[in-house]
């Protein structure tokens, strides 16, 4: 297959990644030998979320503005509006609504209640400027989501009052349904009436708008939240749990179907060696063209940690860390340009799960190689 | 009344045995269930065939006691039975040395083929060359615990924890109480004796009597693996060593163990370094092991007794000692019981238990041998309601009516967030199932307590798929959940 | 045992692609079924969970799955532990046999009454045989070189209905500069259908069987199969899980075609007819999980169709005899809707789609002639042919 560019990893940069490509007019082909994290969340993507001493922050724009001189790449934050207008012009290109990104990062809530920051989500995600109160709408057997504690956290955390309410099962209700099982009930058309049903029979609370756990649909989720907000008179939005995460899920089926109909073949498989312009499967299937890793650092396989603590590249074999020095959490090679560029969470020095950080570091490391590419195939005259 | 300091094996073992001669008892426990030693172990009832030739009366102990605990707590006790392999040639040597030991001990010992052995151990090493099977066992150690502390309270005696004992009172050279502290508060209680049952910490409770107890602390690591891999005990035969004893535990198998000297009672924390050296001697008898995934490692404190400085003590065994601080020091009433092994806590209970009986002229003998325990209501696990933990199905209905207990608890007596994932996708629904009945800020310091136990056991092990379960486990608390910046808006 | 039985992370990845958990309200899912199970398994036997039969042993889950858990194949040792009523077993183990099945060829006959105590679907219509009806030359001469030799792999499905596809996958290789054999001779099976049924040893003893029917063709440079399940199988069931290397490198049929001379590709470029024809491509689950998705649509572009859309359904539901058996026919409806609804807006002329069962399901579902990309290939072919003559 002709392919101008060959992205290993389908997870959020290896999607993005590809997708800034194929817009420029590139043969992109994606190798992969699992799914990524995409679906492990529910979708929402952090600016910088906290400070180093954990304090929130409000304006994103200005934190990074303060630290420009050191930030990686060079020059990013000038790129950050930028950036974000294009993810959300992509995302609703896809089908996936968003309100334009705004100056400050907004507030959402955690599946225990409280509250964190967050910069752009998909508009079924609750999120807020200020926190007011709010109704938790919770359904049996659903453990991640438990509206009476939610509330007291809430309650605690920002002054609001929060009411709960508990819905009845439907019929088709098993003990072992998760979030996911919900929302391909909530999906058809026979889930979205009970839902409607069992709602207009009850009385709601005078204010606030109706959380749910986010289980109100798959491919629908986004017209069925709409139906009920004009039924109901109230907004109607969703709370992001942990795994199995409906959010994350929605966007990489979108974005995977984004992708195949405009021919991006999806090869599955591991690859074994990477050259600058060639992969190599286990199975010894080849594809030539221009490498990129977006293969995802420790969790997403791309980086393997050894038993002494050593961590290696899984692809190449190069070893970005020796021993116990470095900090398993933010590992990864110094910079994206190596002779096989990296991006994502191969990237050292970001730490998400510290400081909400994760959507900045797919966004700077992913258009910092693109450009480079960009550049490279202008010179060559490569890309159509 | 008799105050025991330390709820452990040891402690509440007594506490059983004294209850059952009509003496009434209060065990003073510092931590959760199973802080110390008894909670941190290999998991093994030992059929004595690891003491064979190093500690004869030892051997001999554990073949008895290891009867009698089938018979008294068969619920806590997986008749797994067990192998002695050896793999090279010091083993196939020493196995004759082992064989006249074992029959010396009583030992049932019988030689089991090698293809027979390959069978019954998918995985072992193809370098076997001798086997034997022996009656080992594995001791469910929480399950063992929460047995006595739920029968000595329905026969009256009281346990207390999260409690510490801070000095103790004497009339006349003689015990009259002991300072409990709990909940920043002291309060005492007046006793008749009081029995030292501190395992590690035990030099410390002595020098409340002005005793003081040399001892040799050892730290011991263990790493356990994500499934059942092997599916019954197995030894490797040879002089008793590092890395020798895998034991099958749950739906886990456990890998043990070290021996480093230390010189505080407090568990350390692993070191990858010793996890690594721990797997490479796991892997002489199951090779494969480099690929099992491993879920955490941990370490005990092993109290080896040296001597009691001050005057002659009574040496039971090699293996534990009772120690009579009234003829040592002249501090009437107050007596320790050291070392050990789970395997043997009721005869260490029985022994300590007939001196201070003995000292309070109390001629009742010890029934502790035929007293069958009772398995408390909670333990016939119920799976009601939503799972919360997926890994070891642990459901609402399971926790619920435990929700008095520490947390602690829960882990240990249901097995919630004990397996692979290390409570990467349960610990906050346990959590919220606390907040209604804790309150907010007790149940969240909770759970940033909880992860910071995980962590210590997942992060020396962070290697191959555990290091990404690892990372899963890092963004799902520090990202979905947010967990690391839990606070008030505008605080 | 196989490594990475005991690597599960919780991620559940898997359960998000499972395509039953989307439709099947009582299906346990991936995690549940696989290696939750196999780990209380190992702790000493727990009972089998009920819906086990359900999964499809699409393998989505395992391609999902960042650690590899062989979750499929562990679903298909749960399968083994469980023990359906009499009569479902005695057709599954006919079901697992294709290779003896098919060449019983007047299923499609079988009354409805039959159907139901036979255990077999009313709603997935029974195979009907194909057979070939032009004579072999009609491609006429090859368009370069000889090539070398190639094995076909008639897989008991084509063997059974489908000689036609046979025939045209032939004949378009012959054209492509192919020395074709046919292979193995006489009835056999992949093994394929056996491991799906939770019936892996019968499969690892129909593989081997095969194995030694296909060993004694020492000059074939390439074995061709006409099935993306076969084709998988081949490619890792055998050497992963039966510890058997194919005789020869297996390449499946499209990825033969891409690789056809250029010549090929410009002769269908002058069929002008089929630049405005809607096709829509479905690259069967096992195809998607053992290579990918993307080459259908390639190839159908590169054969002259420009307005090509990929399938949106993860898995048809066919799943080899799955749909056949009474007990899936609405899970296999409920899959197959989302193609049927796919369709529905895209109203294509055809659809591509690289096994002959999944060709069968969708086409009953569809109403769109559903082939193999063989089929396509040669039709337009012979649209060349048909323009060129004078
Ligand atoms: C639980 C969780 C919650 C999160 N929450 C948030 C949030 O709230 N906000 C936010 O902004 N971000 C969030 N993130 C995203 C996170 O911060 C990272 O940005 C993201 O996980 C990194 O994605 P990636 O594309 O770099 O790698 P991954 O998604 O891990 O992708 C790696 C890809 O590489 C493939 N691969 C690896 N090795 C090979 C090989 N040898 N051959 C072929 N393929 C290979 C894998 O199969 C996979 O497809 C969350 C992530 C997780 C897991
Ligand atoms: C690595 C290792 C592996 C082992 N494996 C096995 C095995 O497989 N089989 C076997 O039979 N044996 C085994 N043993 C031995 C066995 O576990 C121990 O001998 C036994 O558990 C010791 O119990 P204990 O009650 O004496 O001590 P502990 O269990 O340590 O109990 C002492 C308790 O005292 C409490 N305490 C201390 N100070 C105070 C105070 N001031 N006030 C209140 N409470 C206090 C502590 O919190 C602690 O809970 C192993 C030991 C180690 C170290
Ligand atoms: S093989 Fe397919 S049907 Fe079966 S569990 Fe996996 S994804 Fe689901
Ligand atoms: S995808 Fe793999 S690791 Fe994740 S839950 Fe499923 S089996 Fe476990």
């Amino acid at each position: 297959m002709a392919t101008d560019l060959v992205v290993v990893g389908r997870g959020p940069a290896g999607l993005l990644l590809s997708s800034l490509a194929v817009q420029a007019g590139a043969a992109v082909s994606v190798v992969a030998d699992g799914l990524g994290t995409l679906p492990l969340w529910g979708g929402q993507w952090d600016f910088r979320s906290y400070d180093t001493d954990g304090a929130p922050i409000t304006d994103p724009y200005a934190w990074w503005r303060a630290r420009e001189p050191h930030t990686s790449p060079p020059g990013v934050t000038r790129g950050w509006l930028a950036y974000w207008q294009h993810l959300a012009a992509l995302w609703t290109e896809m089908g996936i609504a968003v309100n334009p990104p705004g100056p400050n990062n907004q507030w959402t809530v955690t599946p225990l209640g409280h509250l964190r920051p967050t910069y752009l989500a998909p508009s079924w995600q609750y999120t807020t400027d200020k926190p007011s109160p709010v109704i938790f709408v919770g359904v049996p057997g659903l453990t991640d989501f438990v509206p009476t504690a939610m509330a007291r956290v809430y309650e605690w955390a920002t002054g609001a009052t929060a009411y709960t309410m508990m819905l009845e099962t439907p019929p088709a209700w098993r003990e072992t349904w998760n979030a996911l099982n919900w929302a391909w009930f909530l999906d058809a058309p026979g889930g979205q009436e009970w839902l409607m049903r069992v709602l207009r029979g009850r009385s709601l609370p005078s204010e606030g708008p109706l959380l749910f756990p986010q289980i109100l649909g798959v491919d629908h989720a986004q017209a069925f939240i709409a139906e009920l907000a004009k039924t109901l008179s109230r907004r109607v939005a969703e709370v992001p749990l942990p795994p199995v995460s409906v959010g994350g899920i929605r966007v990489q089926r979108r974005w995977d179907r984004w992708l195949r109909h405009h021919a991006v073949p999806f090869i599955s498989g591991r690859v074994h060696r990477a050259e600058p312009d060639q992969v190599v499967l286990a199975d010894g299937r080849k594809v030539t063209a221009r490498v990129v890793l977006a293969t995802g650092g420790v969790l997403g396989g791309g980086l393997l940690v050894e038993a002494d603590g050593t961590v290696r590249d899984a692809v190449t074999g190069v070893a970005v860390s020796f021993g116990e020095h470095d900090d398993l959490a933010t590992v990864g090679y110094l910079e994206t340009t190596g002779p096989i560029p990296v991006v994502g969470r191969m990237v050292k020095g970001w730490n998400p799960d510290q400081y909400g950080e994760g959507g900045a570091m797919i966004l700077s490391t992913v258009h910092a190689v693109h450009q480079r590419l960009m550049r490279h195939s202008l010179e060559t005259g490569t890309w159509r | 009344m008799v105050v025991v300091i330390g709820g452990g094996s040891a402690g509440l073992g007594v506490a059983w045995d004294l209850l059952l001669r009509q003496i009434p008892v209060t065990v003073v426990e510092s931590g959760p269930m199973g802080r110390g030693t008894s909670g941190r172990f290999h998991g093994l009832l030992h059929s004595g065939a690891r003491y064979a030739v190093v500690d004869p009366v030892s051997a001999e102990q554990c073949r008895a006691e290891n009867a009698r605990l089938r018979h008294i707590a068969p619920s806590a006790i997986e008749a797994v039975e067990g192998y002695f392999v050896s793999v090279d040639e010091v083993g196939e040597s020493y196995a004759q040395e082992w064989l006249k030991g074992a029959a010396a001990a009583n030992i049932p010992v019988e030689e089991v083929s090698r293809d027979r052995v390959l069978e019954h151990l998918p995985g072992l090493t193809p370098d076997v060359r001798q086997s034997f099977r022996v009656h080992d066992a594995v001791l469910e150690g929480f399950k063992l615990l929460e047995m006595l502390t739920t029968n000595i309270r329905s026969r009256g005696g009281t346990v207390l924890q999260e409690a510490s004992v801070t000095a103790v009172h004497t009339v006349n050279g003689r015990v009259s109480g002991v300072v409990v502290r709990a909940d920043g508060e002291d309060r005492v209680i007046p006793c008749d004796a009081v029995i030292n049952a501190g395992g590690p910490w035990a030099f410390q409770v002595a020098q409340l009597f002005q005793d003081h107890l040399d001892m040799q602390l050892s730290s011991g690591l263990m790493m356990i693996y994500a499934n059942r891999m092997v599916p019954h005990v197995v030894n490797r035969l040879a002089p008793p060593g590092d890395g020798d004893i895998f034991v099958p535990h749950g739906n886990t198998v456990i890998l043990g163990t070290t021996e480093v000297p230390q010189n505080t009672a407090d568990p350390v924390e692993p070191t990858r370094r010793e996890a690594q050296y721990l797997q490479s001697l796991g892997a002489q008898l199951f090779p494969e092991i480099v690929r099992w995934r491993v879920l955490r490692a941990f370490t005990g404190v092993r109290p080896l007794f040296q001597g009691s400085s001050l005057a002659p003590h009574s040496r039971v065994s090699r293996d534990f000692t009772v120690v009579d601080h009234g003829a040592t020091v002249g501090f009437q009433g107050a007596f320790s019981i050291v070392g050990g092994k789970w395997t043997t806590f009721r005869l260490m209970a029985e022994r300590t238990g007939d001196a201070v009986a003995a000292y309070l002229r109390v001629h009742v003998p010890s029934t502790t041998a035929d007293v069958v325990l009772t398995p408390p209501e909670t333990q016939k696990r119920q799976h009601t309601g939503a799972l919360v933990c997926e890994c070891e199905t642990v459901g609402v209905g399971d926790l619920e009516p435990r929700l008095s207990e520490p947390l602690a608890d829960w882990r240990t007596r249901t097995w919630w967030a004990m397996g692979p994932c290390q409570g990467t996708v349960c610990a906050h629904r346990g959590i919220a199932l606390r907040i209604p009945h804790d309150g907010v800020l007790a149940a969240l310091q909770d759970l940033r307590e909880f992860r910071a136990e995980r962590e210590r056991g997942m992060r020396p092990v962070a290697w191959g798929d555990n290091a990404r379960q690892w990372a899963l486990n890092h963004a799902v608390t520090g990202q979905t959940l947010a967990e690391g910046a839990v606070r008030k808006i505008g605080d | 045992m196989w490594s990475g039985v005991d690597a599960c992370l919780k991620c559940t990845l898997c359960i998000t692609q499972c395509p039953v958990v989307s439709v099947n309200p009582d299906f346990p899912g991936p995690k549940a079924l696989g290696p939750e199970w196999y780990r209380q398994k190992q702790r000493g036997g727990v009972a089998t969970l009920p819906h086990v039969d359900d999964c499809t042993f699409c393998q989505l889950c395992e391609a999902a799955c960042p650690v590899e858990v062989p979750i499929a194949h562990l679903i298909a040792l749960h399968k083994a532990a469980a023990t359906p009523p009499l009569r479902i077993r005695v057709r599954d183990g006919i079901l697992a046999r294709p290779h003896r099945a098919a060449r019983w060829t007047r299923w499609a006959g079988t009354s409805r009454v039959m159907r139901k105590v036979g255990g077999i679907s009313g709603k997935t219509s029974l195979p009907r045989p194909r057979r070939a009806r032009w004579s072999p030359s009609s491609l006429g001469q090859p368009l370069g070189p000889c090539q070398g030799r190639v094995g076909l792999f008639v897989d008991c499905y084509s063997a059974g209905y489908d000689g036609e596809v046979v025939e045209q996958a032939s004949q378009l290789l012959t054209l492509w500069g192919f020395n074709v054999t046919l292979m193995p001779q006489g009835s056999h099976c992949c093994g394929a259908a056996a491991y799906a049924a939770g019936k892996p040893q019968l499969a690892e003893r129909e593989a081997r069987e095969t194995w030694s029917a296909m060993e004694r063709f020492q000059d074939v440079d390439f074995l061709v199969t006409l099935n993306a399940t076969c084709d998988a199988t081949l490619r890792d069931e055998w050497p992963d899980y039966f510890g058997i290397e194919p005789p020869m490198p297996v390449v499946p049929f499209d990825e033969m075609a891409l690789r056809a001379p250029q010549e090929f590709w410009n002769r269908l470029g002058r069929v002008s007819s089929s630049a405005e024809v809607r096709i829509m491509t479905h690259t069967t689950c096992r195809g998607q999980v053992a290579r990918g998705d993307g080459h259908l649509g390639e190839l159908a572009h590169r054969a002259g169709f420009h307005r090509v859309e990929p399938s949106d359904a993860p898995c048809c539901g066919a799943a080899g005899a799955y749909a056949f058996k009474i007990e899936h026919e609405d899970t296999a409806q409920q899959l197959v809707a989302r193609l049927v609804e796919q369709s529905s807006h895209v109203r294509p002329q055809g659809i591509f789609t690289d096994s002959g069962t999944c060709a069968l399901h969708i086409e009953q579902a569809t109403q769109v002639k559903t082939r193999h990309p063989a089929y396509w290939l040669y039709r337009q072919y012979l649209e060349y042919q048909k323009g060129e003559a004078p």
